[in-house]
C-alpha cells in the first residue's frame, strides 16, 4: 500500500525528523515508523544518512540509536520546524471549515477565533478550499455519545420507502461508513429488530437515560433482494444509484438492494431509463403504480 | 552507533546520497550569514560530481527540488557592480513555520482541524502538518476542545495531485465521465477543492470551454495528471472555492402541491404560499425539465404540479414509457 518514498520527499522527512527528534529525545524507533507513517527500516535509513548531514565534514549531526531509542545533538541549524507547505495549510484549512460548523452550534466563542485565524494562516489560499460536513456534527455527536453511554435515542428519520418523518427510539450499535455515505446500525424499539439508518437522513437526536438492552447486537444485516435490469437510456445517474451493477452475458445487469420501495422510487425517477426484470413481482408493482399515476393525471 | 551493510540495501544507498545532498545544502544555505557563492557550495557539500556543467545541473535540480517543498531560496550578489557571481541562501526566518500571531486556543484548534482527517484514509498531507505541530508541542487532544473534532470521512485518491497541482499551479488534464456515462477529456487549470455532502470537488478554469466549471472527483475516470510548468497560471483574487459550492443552478420556479407530512426533500428547497389539511402549495426552484420531472416521479402520487402546466405533458410521456417497457 506504502508508496516508494522518492529522494525529494525522504529529504523533507529528514528536515522535518530533525525537530520532532529535539522536542522528544528517547523517542523509539517503532513510534517514530508509526507517527511519521514509515516502515522501521525506512526511519533506520533515514536515521544512517542523517547522520552522514551536518555543516561540515568534520563537524555531523550527532545521533545516537542503537539501543532502539533515538536521541539528537548537534543539529541546531535544522531544529526548526518548516513552514507548513500549501498543500499541508489546505489540509488544515479543510479540518478548520468542519470545525467551525460544527462548534457554530455548540461553541459560538470559538468560532470568532476560527475565522480570524483562517485568514492568520495563509490569506492567499484560504478561498481556494471550501468543506461542509457530510452530516450534522450534532447529529453525529449525539450518536457517539449514545454509544459510548449504552443509551438509547430519539430520533426523527426521514424513511425514504415511504417518504415520511416518524419518529422512533434506537439503541445505537456502530456507525459505519458505506459509500461516501454514514449509517448508524441499531435496534429500533418501534420496529422491535435491527436497522440500518442513514445519518444525513436523522433530522433531530437526542440521548435519552433509557439504557441499551444488552441482550441486543448487531446480528446480520437485512436481507438483501436480488434484482436483474435492463438499461434502456445509459446515463451516469444510474451507475451512480446502483454502485455494484454487474453485467450479465446478454447485457442486463444484476445487482442487489435493500429496500423494494426505494427501488420502486428510483425506477420511476429513471422516466423509462430503467427496467426491473426480475424479480417478477417489482416488474408488476412498478406498472400497477404507473398506471395509477396515469389515472390520477387524467 | 549502528551501519547498516550498504550492500544489503543497495537502492536505499543511492536514493540516501540525494537525500543526504538536499539536507546538506539546505543545512550550509541555512547556516551561511551571508550569500554562499556556487562554488563555496561545491566544495563544501559531498555530491556535487563531475565537471562544472554536471555540478550545475545538479545544483538547479536540487534548487528546484527545495523549493518544491516550499523552502525559499534567496538569490542575491555579492557586489551590485558586478552582478555575475551570485550568491545563495536561505533565511531561517522564512523557513521557520511562524505560527506566532495565533493565541494558544487558536493553536489547538489548528491541531484538532488537522487531526479531523484520522479517521478517513491516509492523507499525508494532513499527517506531516500534524507532526509539525507535534514538534512544537502542540497536541490536539486538549481538554475542551477534543470532544469536537470534526471527520472527514473519506478523502479520494485524486485529491492529492489536485493539491499538488493547486500548489504549483500547474495545468491538469483527466478523462471525465459525463451525464450520458461517456467520457471525455478535460484540460484545466486547478482553482480550488472542497468537500461537500461527503463528495469532492475540484474547481477550476476548463481551457476548451474557456470558462470556471466544477468537476467531482468520484467522476474524473483517470488519474489526475500535470502537464505543463509550474506557476502557469494565476488563480483569479475574487476566485471563492465556497461560492463555486454553493452555486445552485435552479434559476427555473414552478408551483407544486405537496401532500401534508409528506416530500420533505421537496420541502428542503421549496418556499410554502399555502398550507391546507392534505395539501400544502409550495414555490419549488428546479434546474431543468428532466430534473423536476424526475422529481415529480420520484414521489408518486405525493407531489403534483400545479403551474405551469406544460411540465405535465413530460411526466406523462415519462409514464408512458415505463409502462411499455414494464408491460
Amino acid at each position: 500500500m506504502v508508496r516508494k518514498t522518492n529522494p525529494t520527499e525522504k529529504a523533507a522527512r529528514l528536515l522535518d525528523l530533525v525537530p520532532y527528534l529535539y522536542s522528544h529525545q528517547g523517542i523509539s524507533i517503532a513510534e517514530l515508523s508509526t507517527e511519521f507513517s514509515a516502515s522501521e527500516s525506512e526511519i533506520l535509513s533515514d536515521l544512517n544518512t542523517l547522520w552522514m548531514c551536518g555543516e561540515s565534514r568534520f563537524d555531523l549531526v550527532d545521533l545516537e540509536f542503537e539501543s532502539g531509542f533515538v536521541s539528537i545533538r548537534n543539529a541546531e541549524t535544522l531544529n526548526m520546524v518548516r513552514s507548513l507547505s500549501v498543500q499541508e495549510t489546505m489540509s488544515i484549512l479543510f479540518g478548520i471549515d468542519l470545525l467551525r460548523e460544527e462548534l457554530d452550534q455548540t461553541r459560538q466563542d470559538l468560532v470568532s477565533e476560527i475565522d480570524q485565524m483562517r485568514t492568520l494562516i495563509d490569506s492567499k489560499i484560504s478561498n481556494v478550499v471550501s468543506a461542509t460536513p457530510s452530516t450534522n456534527p450534532m447529529i453525529q455527536n449525539a450518536i457517539e455519545a449514545a454509544i459510548r453511554g449504552r443509551r438509547a435515542m430519539k430520533v426523527s428519520y426521514h424513511s425514504v420507502s415511504d417518504d415520511r418523518v416518524s419518529e422512533r427510539t434506537i439503541e445505537p450499535f456502530e456507525l459505519v461508513t458505506r459509500d461516501k455515505k454514514l449509517f448508524v446500525h441499531a435496534y429500533c424499539r418501534e420496529a422491535q429488530s435491527n436497522r440500518t439508518f442513514r445519518v444525513d437522513r436523522i433530522e433531530n437526536a437526542t440521548v435519552t437515560d433509557s439504557e441499551v438492552d444488552a441482550t441486543h447486537s448487531w446480528g446480520e444485516s437485512e436481507k438483501a433482494i436480488q434484482i436483474i435490469l435492463r438499461i434502456h437510456a445509459n446515463s451516469r445517474k444510474v451507475h451512480e444509484t446502483f454502485n455494484d451493477l454487474s453485467q450479465n452475458p446478454d447485457g442486463t445487469y444484476t445487482t442487489a438492494i435493500f429496500s423494494k420501495q426505494w427501488l420502486v422510487r428510483e425506477v420511476l425517477a429513471a422516466a423509462g431509463g430503467i427496467e426491473i426484470l426480475e424479480p417478477l413481482s417489482i416488474r408488476k408493482e412498478i406498472l400497477g403504480v404507473v398506471r395509477n399515476l396515469e389515472t390520477a393525471c387524467r | 552507533m549502528c551501519w547498516h551493510a550498504e550492500e544489503d540495501q543497495p537502492k536505499v544507498r543511492t536514493v540516501s546520497r540525494k537525500s543526504e545532498r538536499l539536507v546538506n545544502l539546505t543545512i550550509a544555505l541555512l547556516a551561511t550569514g551571508r550569500w554562499l557563492s556556487k562554488s563555496e557550495i561545491f566544495q563544501s557539500i559531498d555530491g556535487y560530481s563531475g565537471d562544472t556543467q554536471s555540478q550545475e545541473r545538479m545544483f538547479e535540480r536540487d534548487k528546484e527540488e527545495l523549493r518544491n517543498l516550499g523552502i525559499e531560496i534567496e538569490v542575491g550578489t555579492f557586489d551590485p557592480l558586478f552582478e555575475d557571481e551570485v550568491g545563495y541562501r536561505i533565511r531561517p526566518e522564512k523557513y521557520r513555520i511562524n505560527l506566532s500571531q495565533l493565541t494558544t486556543t487558536q493553536l489547538s484548534l489548528l491541531s484538532v482541524a488537522a487531526a479531523s482527517w484520522k479517521r478517513a484514509e491516509i492523507n499525508s498531507q494532513a499527517s506531516s502538518a500534524l507532526l509539525k505541530l507535534s514538534a512544537l508541542g502542540i497536541e490536539s487532544d486538549l481538554d475542551g476542545i477534543n470532544p469536537f473534532t470534526p471527520v472527514i470521512l473519506s478523502s479520494h485518491e485524486n485529491l492529492g495531485n489536485i493539491m499538488d497541482a493547486i500548489a504549483s499551479k500547474k495545468v491538469v488534464s483527466f478523462q471525465y465521465r459525463l451525464k450520458d456515462f461517456s467520457s471525455q477529456e478535460r484540460v484545466i487549470e486547478p482553482y480550488g477543492v472542497g468537500t461537500k455532502h461527503g463528495y469532492w470537488y475540484v474547481a477550476g478554469l476548463d481551457l476548451d470551454r474557456k470558462a470556471v466549471r466544477l468537476f467531482r472527483l468520484d467522476r474524473c475516470i483517470s488519474e489526475i495528471r500535470e502537464q505543463g510548468k509550474a506557476n502557469s497560471y494565476e488563480i483569479p483574487p475574487d476566485f471563492s472555492m465556497r461560492q463555486q459550492l454553493a452555486s445552485r443552478d435552479r434559476n427555473n420556479l414552478c408551483l407544486l402541491e405537496v401532500r401534508t407530512d409528506r416530500g420533505s426533500q421537496i420541502r428542503r428547497h421549496a418556499r410554502p404560499v399555502q398550507l391546507g389539511d392534505e395539501w400544502d402549495t409550495v414555490e419549488y426552484p428546479f434546474s431543468d425539465t428532466a430534473e423536476l420531472v424526475r422529481d415529480l416521479l420520484w414521489h408518486r402520487d405525493d407531489v403534483r404540479i400545479i403551474d405551469p402546466g406544460d411540465y405535465v405533458g413530460e411526466y406523462r410521456l415519462a409514464l408512458e414509457r415505463i409502462a411499455e417497457i414494464h408491460g
